[in-house]
């Protein structure tokens, strides 16, 4: 028997659908036939039976009209499970296979590349609630959210963190009762849509960006039971109903597409009517994207600058200080962002005794290249000083070159005297800002990366400094070598990691300076 | 006299001086305050400061505000900026070292009455 799977991105999936289950079996398995890697969602259906598995993929290319590949997965006879869904777990631009085990209560997320005939994980679990998949962290694997509507809190499981780093957060918006998860403004990160279903309430989209605080807007979602997926290539999710014609037979759906980038006010083609999408579940999704790039590739890189082994492990948003803290990273609204306080920078101590290894605390950021790997930054305690081929870097570093008792008169704490916060609060929350939404970012020779974002600190209507903060991460992206601030004369010109000489310069993203 | 600290950055030195000469505005120059200093950074090609900060990335500055009308010291000392981010085998920190002390010394010499220069912070 041949085996042949076909799989999706960000498709969403709810507890208790259809039983879609695996097989421990140790068959040859056929590598499985994706689905059409064009940008274009394709339709994703599933059809459980007694003791197999049926796969359909329509290519979204050609209005569902052309089927890309179909299959039988056999599987043990009743044994498990509730399919969460499809998504990008291991970076291979193959889409694997989210699997609840009703029976052994684990999640498991099966290897596309090998048929899902082999478990990338297994990991005990609780399935209750509702579930989407999506990016939480924009490093182009497929993310778990799990929402309470009517108490707005959103929790998040991260494929980077084995599903083992669970966040919450309380959205702006409660009562609802519909959600889905996509692509809005195109930055990679998720967001979340929620409505009513009587279309009374109006409709929001959370900026996965904003830690799902900013409302993007966008209107006339609020009808239907859409689904979201790109239909046009354009990074944007669309409005995808399907609506069930039990006149055309029972598997039989019409299926209408509304356009994203016009907030689903405009109607992409005409229906199309009789498709068959199966008695099981359906997914709209596409070929998941690869930590922004569209290689495929990882460049194995080991030098100085990539992460020591012993690193300690942070992740955004984890805070190791022993203090209270003051609440999430500041929220991030992209655009021109304007702020009345400064939040506690939640910097880990890094005293005479630490490591150099110890996490003081990890940044957001985006993977803009290829070498950049994970999707965020860490400060770490670092080295004030070069160590043969190890430069220096990280919290001692900054704090050495710019920081209170520097020789360079502390512009940090000179700036952050004018704002009346201290040094490290103020630094952290450029570095936040800068790391998440950058000016420019630039690929500054093979081992290193800039970042730069201008700031302007005002008092009232008066502006007190404009200044720059330089970001320099290592090899990898990962490491955070130091936090440069800079006068900003009136030009915009001066240190910045665009430079007057280009012959090392790679620009990867560029934006005019927000503050003028 | 130059010292070359490593080949192809000493090339690049070179070019960055000739393309980067010029390359920001005259109104954006000020007249350092307080002492100048050398102070090897990231991704830092004319490794100056002055109390406000880094006072420049144009060489025509060091020629025009500065007067420094030695080349080999324009070249010298953005060789030496650029060798900050490397270490050996590209760079070697004794020569690296060599290469701070002399440039200070120089720098010294063409600046002397105008504006006190250290070095040895970093």
């Amino acid at each position: 028997m041949t085996h042949r799977f076909v799989a999706a991105v960000t498709a969403c999936l709810l507890a208790g659908g259809s039983a879609v289950v695996f097989s421990s079996s140790t068959a040859t398995a056929t590598p499985p036939a994706l689905s059409a890697d064009d940008g274009i969602a394709d339709a994703f259906i599933v059809d459980s039976y007694y003791d197999a598995t049926s796969f359909r993929v329509l290519d979204g290319n050609t209005r569902f009209a052309a089927e890309l590949t179909a299959g039988n997965y056999v599987h043990q006879r009743f044994q498990l499970t509730t399919a969460l869904g499809v998504g990008g777990y291991n970076k291979n631009k193959v889409t694997d296979l989210y699997l609840y085990g009703n029976e052994e209560h684990k999640l498991r997320v099966l290897d596309g590349a090998t048929g899902f005939q082999s478990s990338l994980l297994a990991t005990a679990w609780s399935l209750s609630g509702e579930y989407r998949l999506g990016d939480v962290d924009g490093d182009g694997r497929g993310d778990i959210y799990r929402m309470n509507l009517s108490a707005g809190i959103v929790t998040t499981w991260t494929a980077v963190s084995g599903f083992a780093t669970t966040q919450q957060v309380q959205l702006p918006r409660t009562g609802l009762s519909r959600w889905q998860v996509g692509e809005r403004d195109g930055d990679w990160q998720s967001d979340i849509f929620v409505w009513q279903g009587s279309g009374s309430a109006p409709t929001a989209v959370l900026s996965g960006f904003s830690n799902f605080q900013t409302d993007l807007g966008v209107v006339g979602l609020a009808a239907g039971s859409g689904e979201l997926a790109d239909m046009t290539g354009d990074g944007v999710s669309d409005r995808v109903d399907a609506t069930h014609n039990y006149s055309a037979g029972p598997t039989r759906y019409d299926i209408r597409v509304y356009d994203g980038a016009t907030g689903f006010t405009t109607q992409l083609g005409d229906v199309v009517s009789n498709v068959d999408l199966g008695y099981g579940s359906h997914f709209f999704a596409s070929v998941p994207r690869i930590e922004g790039n569209t290689e495929g590739e990882w460049v194995p890189y080991d030098d100085d600058e990539n992460p020591d082994p012993t690193d300690e492990t942070l992740y955004p948003g984890q805070v190791v200080d022993a203090r209270d803290s003051s609440g999430p990273n500041p929220q991030i609204l992209g655009g021109m962002s304007t702020f009345d306080t400064i939040p506690w920078s939640q910097w880990a101590a890094c005293g005479v005794f630490d490591s150099r290894n110890k996490g003081v605390k990890a940044y957001w950021r985006k993977s803009w290249h290829q070498r950049m790997n994970g999707s965020y930054a860490t400060l770490r305690c670092g080295d004030e000083h070069r160590s043969g081929a190890r430069a220096a870097y990280g919290y001692r570093y900054i704090k050495l070159k710019h920081g209170p008792m520097d020789a360079l008169n502390s512009k940090w704490a000179s700036i952050a005297t004018k704002a009346g916060e201290g040094w490290q609060d103020f630094a952290a929350w450029a570095l936040n800002l800068t790391a998440k939404d950058p000016d420019t970012v630039v690929n500054a020779g093979a081992t290193r990366f800039c970042m730069d974002r201008v700031f302007g600190l005002y008092a009232d209507e008066t502006l007190l400094e404009r200044f720059r903060a330089v970001l320099i991460l290592g090899e990898t992206g990962q490491r955070i070598m130091n936090l440069i601030p800079v006068s900003v004369p009136a030009s915009g010109a001066g240190y910045k990691c665009i430079k007057p000489d280009t012959v090392q310069n790679q620009i990867l993203w560029s934006i005019a300076p927000r503050v003028q | 006299m130059g010292h070359q600290l490593n080949r192809a950055l000493r090339d690049r030195a070179r070019h960055y001086v000739t393309v980067a000469s010029g390359s920001e505005p005259r109104a954006d120059w000020r007249r350092p305050q307080g002492k100048i200093k050398l102070l090897g950074n990231d991704q830092l090609e004319i490794p100056l400061w002055d109390d406000i900060g880094i006072l420049t990335v144009d060489p025509d500055y060091l020629r025009e505000v500065l007067g420094i009308d030695d080349e080999e010291l324009i070249v010298d000392l953005v060789e030496w900026g650029l060798a900050y981010d490397f270490g050996p085998p590209d760079v070697q920190p004794d020569a690296y070292r060599q290469a701070e002390a002399s440039i200070a010394d120089r720098l010294r010499a063409a600046l002397t009455g105008r504006f006190e220069v250290v070095s040895g912070l970093s």
